[in-house]
């Protein structure tokens, strides 16, 4: 394993204006890179053709599968496009409910952070995976709660599992970059 | 300490910051709602020559009524007509703001670090509220266009609209602004240094 050779702030990096600025000033890097990443995700998300033929399928598909689990625990549900009706309720997986945003964020960071690619394909393979089981879990837990916690329903939707979800981003984001890559060739990824 | 326990640590310090902070009888969110009104008639009185802006409460409990008018338009109607709507805070500003002290003081820095990063991030967070702020009363003039206050071309509107629906309205996309905002004011150069040293990364950002 070589040395690190970044070792105090007046240490010399050679490489093209690009490699300086962003050893220079990472923190700024790293966080101009993720919002680049966002600016993106969210000029996509809110386009006509994302609402149009991705949106759609996107919340059918959560509904679907949540809809199967809940059959499972013998809520006896029925799912159309995004709504998962019971004979006593029905609850709407609208935008926002769709984990997409925390997703992105994490997609952001991993890519703005360098580390070669294929480590960085890995881990957002699993990191994505990990928090659609997330959003599942959620959009089950929230059918519960309408049934059985009505009163609580805002807090949980609003807040407790927002925050669950950046939080839940963020650790899988630390967790990855503290995995060590198994080579040092970040040069340009 | 291995990294498991760092992030459980660090999730835990979240937690208890965070639920601090949301504790109802704190009333820390009524606080907040005051900022919130202050800074937005501070800075919204008026628009352009003749608009005036108010941010009041609301006789809804958890609610703000913000309300837009125009003097020209009083003096011809001889009446205060006003545009308004009405806005729920807690959830898209208060929530926000805690989840990013949360993330500051559950960072593992030092405590200087934490008063000036929070200080920072207030400042940081007063901003975007106010950027807000300007993008629900651009919608409260688009959407009334009697008021004559803004004349917004498709896309401005559309823009405009999108942004009111799907950004400023839900929380979501204000909650991913205070990571950044905790990513900028947290976390110095020393630390992706140290961090590198530690882990045995060799000039990761060059």
């Amino acid at each position: 394993m070589p040395l690190p050779t970044i070792t105090n702030s007046t240490h010399q990096v050679k490489g093209n204006w690009f490699v300086r600025i962003t050893s220079r000033f990472p923190i700024a890097a790293f966080v101009l890179g993720t919002a680049f990443y966002m600016i993106l995700f969210y000029a996509v998300w809110l386009s006509d053709w994302y609402n149009q033929h991705i949106h759609p399928h996107l919340l059918h598909g959560y509904a679907w599968l949540s809809g199967i689990v809940l059959n499972w625990f013998g809520y006896e549900v029925t799912v159309s496009q995004e709504l998962i009706t019971s004979s006593s309720q029905s609850l709407s997986i609208a935008r926002g409910c769709d984990g997409i945003e925390a997703v992105a964020l994490f997609t952001a960071v991993m890519l703005a952070f360098p580390n070669p690619l294929k480590f960085k394909l890995i881990h957002l393979f699993k990191g994505i995976l990990f928090l659609v089981v997330l959003n599942l879990v959620r959009i089950i837990s929230l059918f519960m709660i309408v049934s059985s916690h009505p009163k609580v329903f805002d807090l949980m939707h609003t807040v407790v599992w927002q925050i669950i979800f950046i939080i839940s981003a963020l650790c899988l984001w630390i967790l990855a970059i503290y995995q060590k890559p198994k080579t040092n060739a970040y040069v340009g990824q | 300490m291995s990294v498991n326990k760092v992030i459980l640590l660090f999730v835990v310090k979240i937690v208890i910051c965070f639920s601090m902070l949301n504790i109802p009888q704190l009333k820390m969110d009524k606080v907040f709602e005051k900022y919130y009104i202050h800074f937005g008639n501070k800075f919204y009185r008026t628009i352009k020559s003749s608009g005036v802006v108010m941010f009041k409460q609301s006789d809804e409990t958890d609610k703000l009524q913000v309300l837009v008018g125009n003097k020209k338009k009083f003096v011809a109607h001889g009446e205060n007509k006003l545009a308004w709507i009405k806005i729920e805070t807690k959830s898209t500003d208060f929530v926000p703001l805690t989840l990013l002290l949360a993330l500051i003081w559950a960072s593992p820095v030092s405590v200087k670090r934490k008063l000036t990063g929070t200080a920072l991030g207030i400042a940081f967070f007063t901003l975007i509220m106010l950027f807000k702020q300007w993008i629900i009363i651009t919608y409260i003039c688009d959407q009334n266009a009697w008021l004559e206050l803004t004349h917004l071309s498709s896309f401005q509107r559309n823009l405009n609209e999108g942004m009111y629906m799907r950004m400023i309205m839900p929380t979501g996309a204000t909650l991913m602004t205070v990571v950044f905002i905790w990513l900028m004011v947290t976390f110095r150069r020393v630390d992706v240094e140290r961090f590198q040293i530690k882990n045995g990364f060799a000039e990761s950002f060059s």
